[in-house]
């Protein structure tokens, strides 16, 4: 399956669609993200109510565009996976959302 | 780009409801994950209240001392929050709810100095116990108004990490 085809991504904050956080599952993801400093990859996925593979695989892909870092610090006990919008995430994002809120006026 | 989603046409009106009405519902739940555990700020105000205590009725190395374990303790706190609830929020970047954590941070520093100057000036223990009890009781009281207001201001999208 593809995506719908977007203005773009990476276009600020000015109210811009974007490619990359305008399927379903990214948006979530983003909104879930948004305002916090980090969280834990299952409980992202447990809020999507998605497979660990299919979380990764949107995961994969906003990190890519450079709007999410993962972070796996090490220590002791089973080692958990932290999930952080970056600033160009969070960019991006809030400018998905204002260009959403503006096509319904 | 290959992805898992369903086909979302962004400009159709009826779609761009959807998308939003699903960032209204995890901002929600994003709310709902941010559950403080019942011990969390009674253990905050006890690393507190001690700090008070150790700082003023204690001698350079019991200064030092209660100066250590009390970092030691907050990054314990922390770390358990973390990984209880998986998400973590500062608490300088927590909306409106930001000046219960300044006002609960000025207080404790106003009670150790007033402490400080009390049992310098009097001689007398017992104030500075008092007033560590103040400094646990308000860290509670606090506490559990922060969590109230950031869990609203969360679900009105007010929280904007920076």
């Amino acid at each position: 399956m593809t995506t719908t085809p977007t203005t773009g991504r990476g276009s600020g904050g000015g109210g811009a669609f974007d490619e990359v956080v305008h399927a379903p599952n990214r948006l979530q993801i983003c909104a879930f993200l948004e305002p916090l400093d980090q969280a834990e990859f299952s409980v992202v996925r447990d809020v999507l109510g998605a497979s660990d593979s299919v979380t990764s695989k949107h995961v994969k892909v906003l990190q890519d565009a450079g709007y999410l870092t993962v972070r796996k610090p090490t220590g002791r006990g089973r080692v958990k996976t932290w999930l952080a919008l970056t600033p160009e995430g969070r960019t991006a994002y809030r400018g998905h959302v204002a260009a959403l809120r503006a096509l319904l006026g | 780009m290959e992805n898992d989603s369903p086909h979302v046409d962004h400009e159709n009106p009826t779609d761009a409801r959807q998308a939003l009405a699903a960032v209204d519902a995890t901002r929600a739940s994003v709310a709902d994950r941010l559950v403080t555990p019942l011990w969390y700020h009674p253990v905050l105000g006890l690393l507190s209240g001690g700090y008070l205590v150790g700082h003023v009725l204690g001698d350079a190395l019991v200064r030092v001392v209660v100066l250590l374990v009390f970092f030691a303790g907050i990054i314990a706190l922390v770390s358990a929050y973390r990984r209880l609830t998986g998400v973590w929020v500062s608490g300088l970047r927590a909306g409106s709810a930001t000046r219960w954590a300044v006002a609960v941070g000025v207080f404790d520093m106003v009670a150790v100095l007033a402490a400080f100057v009390l049992h310098e000036s009097t001689g007398l223990r017992w104030p500075v116990w008092a007033l560590a009890v103040v400094v646990a009781l308000a860290m509670v009281v606090a506490g559990s108004r922060f969590d109230r207001r950031l869990r609203s201001e969360l679900r009105r999208g007010r929280v904007r990490v920076s």
